[in-house]
């Protein structure tokens, strides 16, 4: 693009046909453009609809409705790396199989919501003595201990894209995430740092609460576990453009995770240790969507 | 392009009224003539500065936006709270058979000014229960949800609602350990429940043009929630 100067005409100049079709033919659609046209000289009118908003998708994901009279169970993994479970009818076509290309200049933004429960398991303990997150203090006495829980644990949401494959084949983690599918920081577990955490959701294992309080002692009837009943996780994930064109997104989730602290970096680790003293933790899914618009920076 | 200047030749006599022709031509064709089909898409190039306030067909392109509303506040006299519940909305209504009612004072009025793509945020924080230890099923689920006119019922978007249970559970729940407590379970939260949602109208509200509504509604199976806060931002684009 430039700027287009002519000079005018001065006494002596010739005048011939070509030189006044030069002089006419100087405005055509490529010169209409940055460097020609002021600011303010665009009338709304004169744009085409959706000039800011380009595209949007809306798709139901997940398993039954919400009376939750059918729903999906995910299993937690004690593998590494870790079992990862796509959530059902999640794996969704972004603008048929096209795609949408998100250039410089143009912003997608993603949001998932899906219901789901965490179900702790029979016999539950959140601070089994060999659960991740127990902290022990004495007691009142030199033979007693008390424990703490942090009650930390939780399942992970992360959503995915395929930016290669317009057949869905070559999903991968969105920039700013990890797939938590390697070991961390050399502690054994696979995790990610919490600063590669972009597009993800979490839910808590379970609920630790207490009818009445009575501090330092850990046995009263009254105070409970629970679990966290139907509740929603919600995952976004906005980018700005460098010429991708996405072909899908999907949720996944995996579980359990837990909070880790080494060398000064703070991360979320895959608990594949910790036994809950015998129970068998389980997340359960129901309905949710992905809402996906497409959009120019204004 | 609506703009086509007369083509001189060489040989032919210059016509003053040709040169007037092409110089009206121009200047009309620089002072609003230029149609959509002459804005080059790709690469896109107008940005906002470039657009003038609107004269005609002010719909275009037009992005409103409305964000905000405080629900409401239970901690200081004077000060309102919503309450949704069974009591006056699960008559009829069973764990298996929703049935949606708005939950009053969180809905917002938009004046649509024509065919457009909307897309609905929201948030709400309830404190669900006490009641019943032990039912699982109490609890409520919050949907966003667009009615086109005062006189059309409300179409709640389920796939987009979010549940809020009541945690207060029964001493010794099966599957779980009662015998633990005091510093090993430290909260004590009942029923608390913060929920994000979202919500895309595109193509639904093709045509609707005045008054249309997007709020919450609700689908209670408890007896009373409170509604502490929530907020709606909306982004309609034509």
């Amino acid at each position: 693009m430039s700027r287009i100067t002519r000079q005018r005409l001065e006494a002596g100049d010739d005048i011939t046909a070509a030189s006044l079709n030069d002089r006419y033919d100087d405005y055509t659609q490529t010169d209409i453009n940055l460097d020609n046209v002021a600011d303010g000289a665009i009338d709304t009118a004169q744009m085409p609809s959706n000039a800011v908003l380009l595209y949007t998708q809306q798709d139901a994901i997940g398993t039954g409705d919400i009376t939750f009279a059918s729903y999906s169970t995910v299993n937690r993994t004690t593998a590494s790396p870790p079992a990862q479970v796509t959530i059902n009818n999640s794996e969704v076509a972004v603008n048929g199989s096209t795609g949408v290309t998100v250039s410089s200049g143009q912003v997608l933004r993603v949001y998932a919501s899906l219901t789901c429960r965490s179900v702790p398991g029979v016999g539950f303990s959140a601070h089994s003595p060999t659960n991740m997150g127990v902290l022990r203090f004495q007691g009142y006495s030199s033979s007693t201990v008390s424990e703490v829980s942090y009650a930390a644990h939780g399942w992970l949401f992360r959503l995915e894209w395929d930016i290669t494959s317009s057949a869905l084949t070559d999903w991968e983690a969105v920039p700013g995430q990890g797939p938590f599918d390697s070991e961390w920081r050399s502690t054994g577990f696979d995790g990610e740092d919490v600063s590669d955490l972009s597009g993800t959701g979490l839910i808590p294992l379970c609920w630790a609460g207490s009818t009445e309080w009575d501090d330092g002692n850990p046995n009263l009837l009254l105070r409970k576990y629970q679990n966290t009943g139907w509740r929603t996780v919600t995952v976004s994930f906005i980018r700005v453009g460098s010429g991708e064109t996405v072909y899908g997104v999907r949720l996944r989730c995996l579980g359990l995770v837990h909070p880790r602290n080494t060398a000064s970096v703070n991360g979320l680790i895959v608990d594949t240790t910790s036994t809950f003293n015998g129970a068998t933790p389980t997340l359960d899914y129901g309905p949710g969507n992905i809402a996906l618009m497409h959009m120019r920076e204004p | 392009m609506s703009y086509s200047p007369t083509a001189f030749v060489g040989g032919n006599t210059l016509q003053a009224a040709t040169m007037k022709a092409n110089d009206d031509a121009l200047r009309a064709y620089l002072h609003g003539g230029i149609v959509t089909g002459d804005l080059q898409s790709s690469p896109a190039w107008v940005d906002t500065k470039h657009v003038s306030p609107p004269k005609f067909n002010p719909v275009r392109n037009v992005q409103h936006g409305v964000t905000g509303h405080l629900g409401g506040k239970v901690y200081q006299p004077d000060q309102w709270y919503t309450m949704t519940g069974a009591s006056f909305t699960r008559r009829g209504r069973s764990d298996n058979n929703p049935v949606w009612s708005e939950i009053p004072n969180t809905a917002i009025s938009f004046d649509l000014r024509g065919a457009s793509t909307i897309i609905m945020h929201y948030h709400i924080t309830a404190y669900v229960g006490c009641e019943d230890p032990g039912d699982t099923t109490r609890r409520v689920t919050v949907a966003p949800y667009y009615r086109a006119a005062e006189t059309t019922n409300i179409a709640p978007y389920e796939a987009g609602a979010c549940p809020i249970r009541q945690n207060y559970g029964p001493t010794g729940l099966t599957g779980f350990d009662p015998a633990h407590g005091g510093p090993a379970a430290p909260y004590n939260i009942t029923g608390y429940g913060q929920r994000t949602g979202q919500y895309v109208l595109s193509g639904r509200v093709p045509g609707a043009s005045g008054e249309v509504h997007v709020g919450l509604a609700h689908w209670s199976l408890t007896h009373v929630a409170l509604v502490t806060s929530w907020s709606v931002c909306i982004e309609a684009y034509y």
